[in-house]
């Protein structure tokens, strides 16, 4: 079969099965302005409009219909870039994420890559020494970290590191890109102290799978051995569940952001999500939440496409 | 063993795998005794509460705020000068209390629904599936952050405390689906068992089947899940607490606590990690419980 | 059609399980925008088993006798044709009383017990759901059946995974026994245990059979055994029950060349296989694409240009049923 035909294939089913994900996602975002009791147009103007101007937002946001024209409203506003204003600053909601963007995708990317080159070296060394101390406080690590609050080893972070040392910043973005740099450090590791253990003993597991797989028995009685066995046969066929392991973390690595922005005062589109979902600015809280869906659908897709790079069997299924 | 017996080459390899069954066992086992007694005292602390905490856990005293460790105050006075160990000490029993509800709700739901899609089929069955492609790939906590501002915290609900409720239904609404993927899996594998067949062959009653003889033996990896799930849940609500969209002041609150006590941290540490240890412990005993019973479980 | 001569001691002659024109057709859904292809497990079945008496069922794996099976106890489709128990059909879909008449003994000792019941709370299930017993007498016909099949009453209170196996499949007899059924079926049901023990639980059901006038169907590919505990023999190739007749006829006289190349296949230490005989070559084909005709042409070594095309029809000579154009008229 052609290779580059069949991956064609692929790549297009793929994005195919995205748009009723698309549409259920929406309509999940969608619905956190449906559960708030009482009128919403009055929760998003806010106690101080008259019931004139909450009858006509109402109206324009299409509150007077059923759910299913609503539904189609926010859809076709949404497609328009209109994600509606925010009820505590009268500022886009577009806006606001776009002013907030920067140092979410910082915080991301920096828990990322600390998380990734802590769990894979981890995996790998547990994998290859099984039973092995390091393979046991691997798997009794990885039950422990599961349950630390992660915004709690923040704040302990900062008392028993940041301020007696004046490494970091207690606080607050910094300025210039060493400035973030420094500010991201905290938090990245303590989301990684939580996350890596986890993503590594699943890892751990799939390449467990390879080292036993038939493939590897026969490079070994070929005379494959160490290094070149390892990086030729082991690494290369655990690449696959590595990426995909990481993708499937992605909701709750986001969700860690979140809460680690409000831990570090970081103003970034966490902190501004749970101002907003506190202060009941709801189309600001829907609007974020909105953006965080729409990056794990993205980062999944991602992720399945870069397999049908890395692994030739994900084509022919 | 008669296949001991038989070919004498089975033996020692048999022998090693009932070396290692019997110390899986054995492990589960002790796991299940540390992360059981973890449980069992925090339990307890949260069913006597009252006998245990020596102050009230709400009673402001103004002219004692942040009192050091010590005297009439184990843990000290927090900045409203209420008592920090008793206040731990109800915080227990909120988030116990919340946290069983948070796993049990969505483990019911998603048992009947599982249980009713693996062994009937049909339309539910298509339903299920397709939701839990959903979840997949979607910012939960993120969204449960979300809906929890929108719903606004109502008062006390019959034995619910202030903000208890919303959380209960938030995390039910979603978390029945991995219980109703669970419990669907196990319910398509075992329906198919020559036992089931069986029951099915004796004239019994479909549902009799499905509740006597399918779902007993469906249920392992749910009991498991349950228990781990308890710990998570506590751990979500304690950090959806801390964001100021859980379970609101004054009420006593592992997260919570940590909030309020934050502004005091540099000073009065033992403030904020106190209930960030008792999260912890609790999660890893809740742990530790559930994994021993997996290793249990899997080794009969 | 087919008439045994029963060797039991109880209702011999009487008609016990009568099978007629069975179908059992599966679906197996194709990929999006495919068209369904279907398989026919069992293709126009004809049987019958007089009470006491005991038929055979053999064949290659893959042939439909599971299907036959499962279809006969009502726990599998049933897409035409009839299965009547003491001249009553019963349909696929039993009420109880209609499904207590036939039960089966399966392959796998291990799981076809529920482990976490104690063999007592079975047993006690089965007899109260039906009304069998009620009170006392509950428990002691749960002991009493165990008796029947060579198990002490105090295993009872132990759990299948307390008993060998050649013990579990004593139990899944027990269990089959409890609802005092007309028709036994035992599904490949030794086949899961070592020679020593088959022997004993292959005595256990030929005893029982005698001794409380079943009906026994007995499914098999292990010819040495059917011969030894079967009255009849019915033998099935690709859904089609091609030969059927009296064990000793059938095993002396195969009309049917599928029988002959199957008992040619059997080692035998008393006869010197003859250099050129017939030997079976080749793998059956796929139930998903049977061939036209006669299943078995593929493969048969007396094929002529008539069985590509035609599908023969069963003729009954002395006493033996069989379905094949060498033998065009009967008797």
């Amino acid at each position: 079969m052609p290779a580059t035909g069949s991956r064609y294939t692929f790549v297009w089913h793929r994005l195919l099965q995205s748009v009723p994900l698309l549409l259920a996602v929406t309509f999940l975002v969608f619905l956190i302005t449906k559960v708030t009791p009482g009128n919403p147009a009055r929760t998003i103007l806010g106690p101080k409009a008259t019931s004139e101007q909450v009858s006509r937002l109402s109206h324009q946001l299409g509150y007077d219909r059923g759910v299913p024209t609503q539904y189609w409203r926010f859809l076709e506003r949404l497609v328009h870039g209109d994600l509606g204003d925010s009820a505590r600053t009268g500022n886009a909601v577009t806006s606001v994420i776009a002013t907030h963007l920067a140092p979410t995708v910082w915080m991301v990317v920096a828990s990322a890559l600390l998380t990734s080159l802590v769990a894979v070296p981890l995996a790998w060394a547990a994998a290859a020494h099984r039973d092995s101390w390091l393979d046991h406080l691997l798997r009794t690590s990885s039950i422990f970290a599961l349950y630390l609050p992660t915004f709690w080893v923040g704040l302990v972070l900062v008392r028993f590191v940041a301020l007696p040392t004046g490494w970091f910043p207690v606080s607050g973005f910094g300025d210039g890109v060493t400035g973030h740099l420094r500010s991201v450090v905290l938090p990245a590791i303590s989301l990684s102290l939580g996350l890596a253990p986890v993503v590594a003993r699943s890892l751990r597991t799939a390449m467990i799978d390879v080292l036993e797989s038939d493939y590897v028995a026969a490079a070994r009685a070929a005379g494959v051995r160490g290094w070149s066995l390892f990086r030729w046969y082991v690494v290369r066929n655990s690449l696959s569940p590595a990426v995909s392991l990481l993708a499937v973390q992605i909701g709750f690595l986001l969700f860690g952001v979140v809460v680690l922005e409000v831990t570090f005062d970081i103003n970034g589109l966490g902190s501004e999500l749970v101002t907003a979902a506190v202060g009941k600015d709801l189309l600001v809280t829907q609007g974020i939440t909105l953006v965080f869906a729409l990056a794990v659908v993205v980062v999944n897709l991602v992720a399945d496409l870069l397999l049908v790079v890395i692994d030739p069997r994900v084509r022919a299924s | 063993m008669t296949a001991a017996l038989v070919d004498p080459l089975i033996d020692p390899l048999d022998n090693s795998v009932n070396e290692r069954r019997s110390a899986a066992s054995g492990r589960g086992r002790a796991k299940l005794v540390v992360g059981g007694s973890l449980v069992a005292a925090l339990v307890l602390v949260a069913v006597f509460a009252g006998a245990i905490a020596p102050h009230d856990p709400l009673k402001q005293d103004l002219l004692h705020r942040l009192a050091d460790p010590g005297g009439a105050h184990l843990l000290g006075t927090d900045a409203l000068g209420r008592d920090v160990f008793s206040r731990l000490v109800y915080a227990t029993r909120v988030d116990l209390r919340v946290g069983v509800l948070c796993a049990v709700v969505p483990m019911l739901v998603g048992t009947l629904v599982g249980a009713t899609a693996g062994f009937y089929g049909g339309v539910a069955d298509t339903l299920v599936t397709r939701l839990i492609d959903l979840v997949q790939s979607f910012p939960v906590l993120v969204f449960f952050l979300a809906l929890l501002g929108a719903l606004g915290i109502p008062q006390a609900f019959l034995f619910l405390g202030p903000g208890e409720l919303p959380v209960v239904i938030v995390f039910a609404a979603v978390g029945w689906i991995v219980y109703a993927r669970l419990i669907r899996g196990e319910v398509l594998r075992v329906r198919e068992l020559d036992y089931v067949q069986a029951a099915r062959a004796a004239g019994l009653s479909r549902p009799r089947v499905l509740l006597r003889h399918v779902l007993p033996n469906a249920v392992n990896q749910t009991i498991v899940y349950v228990v781990l799930d308890v710990g998570l849940a506590i751990l979500a609500m304690a950090t959806l607490s801390f964001l100021g969209l859980g379970i609101p002041a004054p009420v006593p609150e592992w997260g919570a606590m940590i909030a309020e006590n934050r502004p005091y941290f540099a000073d009065q540490w033992w403030l904020v990690v106190t209930p960030g240890l008792s999260v912890s412990v609790l999660g890893v005993g809740l742990a530790l419980v559930g994994d021993g019973l997996d290793d249990l479980l899997k080794q009969s | 059609m087919l008439q045994t001569t029963g060797l039991g001691v109880k209702g011999a002659g009487v008609t016990g399980l009568e099978v007629r024109g069975l179908h059992v057709r599966y679906r197996v859904p194709a990929g999006l925008g495919r068209k369904p292809s279907y398989v026919d497990a069992v293709n126009g079945a004809d049987l019958s088993v007089a009470a006491g008496s005991s038929l055979g069922v053999v064949g290659e794996s893959g042939c439909g006798k599971s299907s036959l099976a499962r279809a006969i106890c009502g726990i599998g489709p049933i897409t035409s044709g009839s299965v009547s128990v003491g001249g009553v059909e019963l349909t696929r879909r039993r009420d109880r009383a209609a499904a207590r008449r036939v039960q089966m003994v399966f392959q796998d000792p291990t799981s076809s017990l529920n482990p976490r019941r104690t063999i007592g709370s079975m047993l006690r299930e089965l007899l109260t759901v039906h009304g069998l017993r009620t009170g006392a007498a509950v428990d002691r016909r749960a002991a009493e059946l165990l008796e029947l099949v060579g198990l002490p009453a105090s295993a009872l209170g132990d759990r299948p995974h307390a008993f060998s196996g050649g013990q579990r499949q004593r139990i899944g007899i027990a269990r089959a026994l409890a609802l005092e059924p007309e028709v036994l079926m035992a599904d490949e049901a030794v086949s899961a245990l070592d020679v020593s023990t088959q022997a004993v639980v292959v005595d256990l059901l030929h005893t029982l059979r005698a001794e409380l006038g079943l009906s026994l169907v007995f499914i098999s590919h292990d010819l040495g055994v059917v011969r030894a505990v079967c009255d009849s023999v019915a033998v099935m190739y690709l859904g089609t029950i091609v030969e059927q007749g009296p064990t000793e006829m059938l095993f002396e006289s195969p009309r049917h060349p599928y029988t002959r190349a199957l008992l040619d296949a059997v080692p035998r230490i008393d006869v010197v296989r003859p250099p050129g005989s017939a030997r079976l070559s080749g793998e059956p084909p796929s139930p998903l694409d049977v061939p036209t005709g006669c299943p078995f042409h593929p493969r048969c070594p007396v094929a002529v240009a008539r069985c590509r095309t035609e599908q023969p029809v069963p003729v009954e000579i002395d006493g033996q049923t069989v379905s094949c154009h060498l033998w065009p008229h009967g008797s």
